[in-house]
């Protein structure tokens, strides 16, 4: 036994103990990670691209990466710019940009190549669909009691053509001043988490109960309420963490949260779909608001479909001087 | 079962042992065996006594000197005292019924074979093939032999040398034994518990071989009379000062350089013995290599002991050590702008009564001790981490002398104190204060058999209770020796519970900051050992041995492994199973000494993480850590010839874990909306499977020559010149985990030492 231990041990040393190299760095397929969430609302997108280095403290020459995007549903194909972009730490990452307006439902397949490599890292990610929201009539009934009295004020709202529940449901109300002053905005919580029921969300918002809410924030007398607006931002359907939380622990480890192929990253999309919509004068009074025409001296139009304006994306909507709500086309 | 429940258990049963010889009628002889040149207790003399009527009875003398041999006839006895390199000490003694005779004995060197014996008789008991179900005794003469860049040798450099323990390398100061972590080792010095003890250059630790008597080394299956950690015991006795005249030492080398002092304040009653060393490092062997070597240490030690009367003594012993230094990398030449710095101080302090009751054959002793250690990690300046343990200690041990049987028991008190601030990185807290109380008691018999040569079967009884966290553990322990003619047979295993534990980022093994805490966030470590063994001494000098192990480790806490480039305590519970091997042999003839050893070791781990389905498809990561040191070997030779000492030391080990990856990038969450433009992302590291590589094997020789030379009759001076690295083999000692740069352990560093001694 012993012989052979020793007989083990010599010729261990002898076969490999002489090589001291070490290679730490495993042979891979894979050079780049990018990473960039495409924004439907914007007309200019970014990507990051980084190469990846054997050493830590590697300075990577970008000039000769190149980004390009094909659209698969209408075989566009745009080629990105590169720029060097100094971050608020010093450092610098290598950014690629190109003006390009993202149509719903289309999929983009987000091509970077370079580093000396033929390799093509790529994703494909999906626009998400622009969904439908129906507003509801409002109303509102006013209850004396010996007391006092209380309105109770109803209105739904439904968004329909969800592939997936929102990031986020965000609700303000507007006021106005005077008819040349800025708005004020009141950002409200939104106080249900719906849950997606198909394709749809749907709730009802109690108006009577956030106007109460709004009294410290804003001289409801004295001020002229315009409207309500609503904002639900989409990610697209990539966007699923595994485990379904966004941990920055759990998702680092390479892989794990990508769509990248001969890579690294994640290559996601976003949409935010805003809605407008004014409420009827009678409800306005009812709930104690200042109604424009009492404000300003003029009394709203009626266009069609008045309480249900069509879908913005876009992320506010621009009011016109009776008061009445548009939206910035798509 | 509380504490005081504990102590009147143990009341009661030590009186009943007590009386148990006084209805026997018999007697029993006792006392301490001195050398009568310097007054120091010597260890392992064999006191024999026989009767003239064929019956034969014996003991050895302990650590501490004493023997005590009961159960005696009443009657006369001839006694002999003997003691390789001393004349045996005889004399006739009456034993009259229950008569307890305190028989003190003072042995003279024997100058005719001084020279030549001396050696032989430190090593009659001990031996690197000397093994007995997991126990090596070290003495300072084997650690003489081992080459160092010093002219007094250090009791780690010896231990690196028994096959099953890993050390971290050239530098860092980190032993694995046997698959245990450092911090799953105890390193007890008189008793008194030393956290963290072998210094940042792995030569060295707080314990040179001029201050040591006796080092045990458990290397797994020890008795009852240990706890509090699940791997391994380092039990060290430190020797007294000389009660009869006053000497000292200077030595000066290249690493370390070092003064002691020993002397009788009152003599034959008190001496002290203090000891001090400090590296030269940066001075010496940096500039020998032209090369930065960051490192300063410095260990002082000292020891009063006190005589009290025939039948009590006392001792008093401190130690405090410091480490500072840059493990690995040195990315500033400033010393006090390093960013990545380690720092410990080790303090130690405890004092010891040893009594032996006139009217009982029972010896016992009483240990106060007070431990602390401080660890820093981070920018010089401001250390980023920040760690703190210490330790108050209240515990005495009784041996009952039953004839042929010995029963050993003790209780325990601890009070500890784990402090520390890591910026958020443990377990997402970024300070922490725990206390924690600790109290037990353990019995431990030890019966000799009639058996073959000598049967010694030792079972154990443990118990620790943690009144604060309502936790009890009963650990059985089981230890016995088989002697039959040249052959030993051993057996060991037990039951081990680890309640404090220290967190360190084995990721990365340039890291050697430890966090100390509680086992509160996962279950109490625990480890089942279970080992055998078979001894073969042949009378011309030789030793084989061979010895196997079994290590069963549940509830272990390792770093939660993250892709992120930092330092992580954040825990992940773990089981881990170790399975090893040691063959051992060993040759004295004459001037020549030598021996020749190899290990081999699995050391594998089963993580639990929640991210492990999700990262890996599985729910347990199966991993060798970084100290699997699959084979190690190796070999020692020493020979003396003409006043001149040769020693020579080969050492190999297969190459160890660590994890390889794809490269670096930097990581952006992105998790809705982001704007790619402004996030820098943060440095990722792309591992691959954890510890899926191996580095490349290391191996290396030492050479030391050394003389003495007398330069009056009260200086002697021995100068040594030694090679370190001799073939400057280019070992790796780790691969930075966040930089995944290589980092080489120590070149070819030759050196060149004195030592004087004054007497």
């Amino acid at each position: 036994m012993l012989v052979l231990s020793l007989a083990l041990a010599v010729a261990a040393v002898l076969l490999g103990g002489c090589d001291d190299t070490v290679n730490a760095i495993l042979e891979s397929n894979r050079n780049i990670s990018m990473y960039a969430t495409l924004d439907m609302n914007a007309d200019t997108q970014f990507v990051r691209i980084v190469p990846i280095r054997e050493t830590i403290d590697e300075v990577v020459d970008g000039s000769d990466y190149a980004v390009r995007s094909i659209d698969l549903d209408n075989n566009s194909i745009v080629e990105w710019q590169d720029s060097l972009v100094t971050f608020s730490d010093g450092s610098q990452g290598l950014v690629f940009f190109a003006p390009l307006r993202l149509f719903p439902q289309h999929t983009y397949r987000i091509e970077a190549s370079g580093g000396g490599s033929n390799l093509v890292t790529s994703a494909e990610t999906r626009i998400p669909p622009i969904p439908s929201v129906t507003i509801g009539e409002d109303s509102a009934e006013k209850f004396v009691t010996p007391n006092g009295f209380f309105v109770v004020s109803k209105q739904a709202v439904e968004w329909t053509g969800l592939e997936r529940e929102p990031l986020s449901i965000e609700q303000w109300y507007r006021f106005r001043r005077t008819p040349r002053s800025a708005f004020t905005d009141i950002n409200f919580p939104f106080p249900p988490d719906p849950e997606l029921q198909g394709d749809r969300i749907a709730f009802e918002l109690d108006l009577a109960a956030d106007k109460i809410s709004l009294e410290d924030s804003v001289d409801t007398r004295r001020t002229a309420f315009i409207g309500i607006g609503m904002r639900i931002t989409i990610l697209n359907a990539e966007f699923v963490p595994p485990g379904g939380v966004f941990d920055s622990e759990l998702l680092v480890q390479p892989g794990t949260f990508s769509n990248v192929e001969n890579g690294f990253g994640f290559i996601g999309a976003v949409g935010r779909f805003s809605v407008e919509w004014v409420i009827s004068e009678p409800t306005v009074r009812t709930l104690g608001y200042l109604p424009v025409s009492d404000a300003f001296g003029k009394r709203p139009s009626e266009p069609a479909g008045y309480g249900i304006t069509k879908l913005c994306s876009t992320v506010k909507g621009e009011v016109v001087p009776d008061g009445s709500i548009a939206c910035t086309a798509q | 079962m509380n504490g005081k429940r504990l102590v009147r258990l143990a009341l009661i049963a030590s009186f009943s042992l007590a009386a148990l010889p006084a209805a026997a009628q018999t007697a029993t002889l006792r006392g301490l065996v001195r050398d009568a040149d310097d007054g120091l207790a010597l260890v392992g003399v064999n006191i024999a006594l026989d009767d003239g009527q064929g019956g034969l009875f014996g003991n050895a003398s302990n650590l501490d000197g004493f023997y005590t041999v009961s159960r005696l006839p009443p009657g006369r006895y001839f006694l002999s005292a003997s003691y390789l390199g001393y004349a045996t000490h005889r004399d006739t003694l009456d034993l009259a019924p229950d008569e307890i005779l305190t028989y003190n004995i003072e042995m003279t060197t024997d100058d005719q074979v001084l020279d030549e014996i001396l050696i032989e008789a430190e090593k009659e008991t001990v031996g690197a093939a000397a093994v007995s179900a997991g126990l090596q005794t070290i003495r300072p003469a084997d650690i003489d032999n081992v080459p160092t860049p010093d002219v007094s040798g250090d009791l780690v450099s010896y231990i690196q040398t028994i096959p099953g323990v890993v050390s971290s390398g050239d530098q860092g100061g980190q032993l694995f034994i046997r698959g245990g972590e450092p911090s799953q080792n105890m390193v007890l010095l008189d008793g008194m518990l030393v956290y963290q003890p072998f210094h940042l250059i792995g030569f060295y630790s707080a314990f040179p071989s001029d201050i040591l008597n006796s080092s045990d080394v458990y290397a797994g299956g020890f008795g009852a009379r240990f706890g509090g950690k699940i791997s391994s015991v380092i039990d060290i006795s430190a020797r007294s000062g000389s009660k009869r005249r006053f000497g000292g030492a200077v030595s000066l080398a290249p690493f370390v350089s070092g003064v002691l002092f020993e002397g009788p304040l009152a003599r034959d009653r008190v001496s002290v013995l203090l000891s001090a060393r400090t590296s030269v490092i940066e001075q010496g062997a940096s500039r020998l290599i032209d090369e930065p070597l960051p490192y300063s240490f410095n260990d002082q030690f000292g020891k009063l002991h006190v005589n009290v009367s025939q039948n009590h003594q006392a001792s008093v012993t401190a130690l405090r050590s410091y480490d500072r230094g840059t493990v690995g990398q040195v990315l500033a030449d400033d010393p006090n702008s390093r960013v990545d710095e380690v720092v410990w101080r080790n303090e130690a302090i405890g004092a010891r009564y040893i009594l032996l009751p006139v009217r009982f054959p029972v010896a016992a002793e009483v240990l106060l001790s007070r431990s602390r250690v401080t660890n820093e990690f981070g920018p010089s300046l401001s250390p980023s981490r920040f760690s703190e343990s210490s330790q108050f200690e209240a515990a005495t041990n009784v041996t009952h002398y039953l004839g042929r049987t010995d029963v050993r028991w003790g209780v325990y008190l601890r009070s500890s104190q784990l402090e520390s601030e890591f910026g958020g990185t443990f377990q997402n807290l970024s300070s922490d204060v725990e206390f924690v109380t600790e109290a037990g008691a353990y019995l431990e018999p030890e019966f000799q058999v009639d058996f073959g040569s000598g049967l010694v079967v030792q079972p154990g009884l443990r118990v620790q209770t943690f009144p604060s966290k309502s936790r009890t553990f009963l650990e059985p322990r089981f230890r016995s020796v088989l002697n039959w003619g040249f052959h030993r047979l051993s057996f060991a295993a037990g039951i081990y519970h680890q309640e404090i534990i220290g967190i360190t980022d084995r990721r990365d093994a340039g890291d050697v900051f430890t966090a100390w805490t509680t086992s509160r966030f996962i279950d109490v470590a625990e480890a089942v050992h279970v080992l055998g063994g078979y001894q073969l001494s042949l009378p011309f000098g030789l030793k084989f041995s061979l010895e196997g192990y079994i290590k069963d480790l549940r509830n272990l806490s390792t770093a939660e492994w993250t892709a992120f480039p930092r330092f992580t305590t954040r825990l992940q519970p773990a089981d881990g199973d170790v399975r090893g091997a040691d063959v051992r042999v060993e040759l004295s003839a004459g001037r020549f000494y030598g021996f020749a050893n190899y290990g081999y070791a699995e050391v594998e781990y089963r993580a639990r993480q929640a991210s492990l389905p999700l990262w890996y498809g599985v729910d347990e990561l199966v991993f060798t850590p970084p100290h699997d040191r699959r084979h190690q070997a190796n070999a020692l030779a020493s020979i003396t010839i003409e006043k001149f000492k040769l020693a020579m030391r080969w050492q190999y080990g297969s190459g160890l874990p660590f994890s390889e990856a794809l490269g670096f990038d930097e990581y952006l969450l992105l998790d809705g909306p982001s704007d790619v433009t402004s996030d820098p992302g943060e440095t990722r590291v792309l591992y691959g499977l954890p510890y899926q590589g191996r580095l490349p094997d290391y191996h290396r020789i030492d050479v030391s020559l050394e003389r003495p030379l007398n330069i009056s009759d009260n200086v002697a001076a021995t100068v040594q010149v030694a090679v370190t690295n001799a073939y400057d083999r280019n070992n790796v000692f780790y691969v930075d985990l966040f930089t995944l740069r290589r980092v080489d352990q120590l070149p070819l560093i030759p050196s060149a030492g004195i030592k004087l001694e004054f007497k």
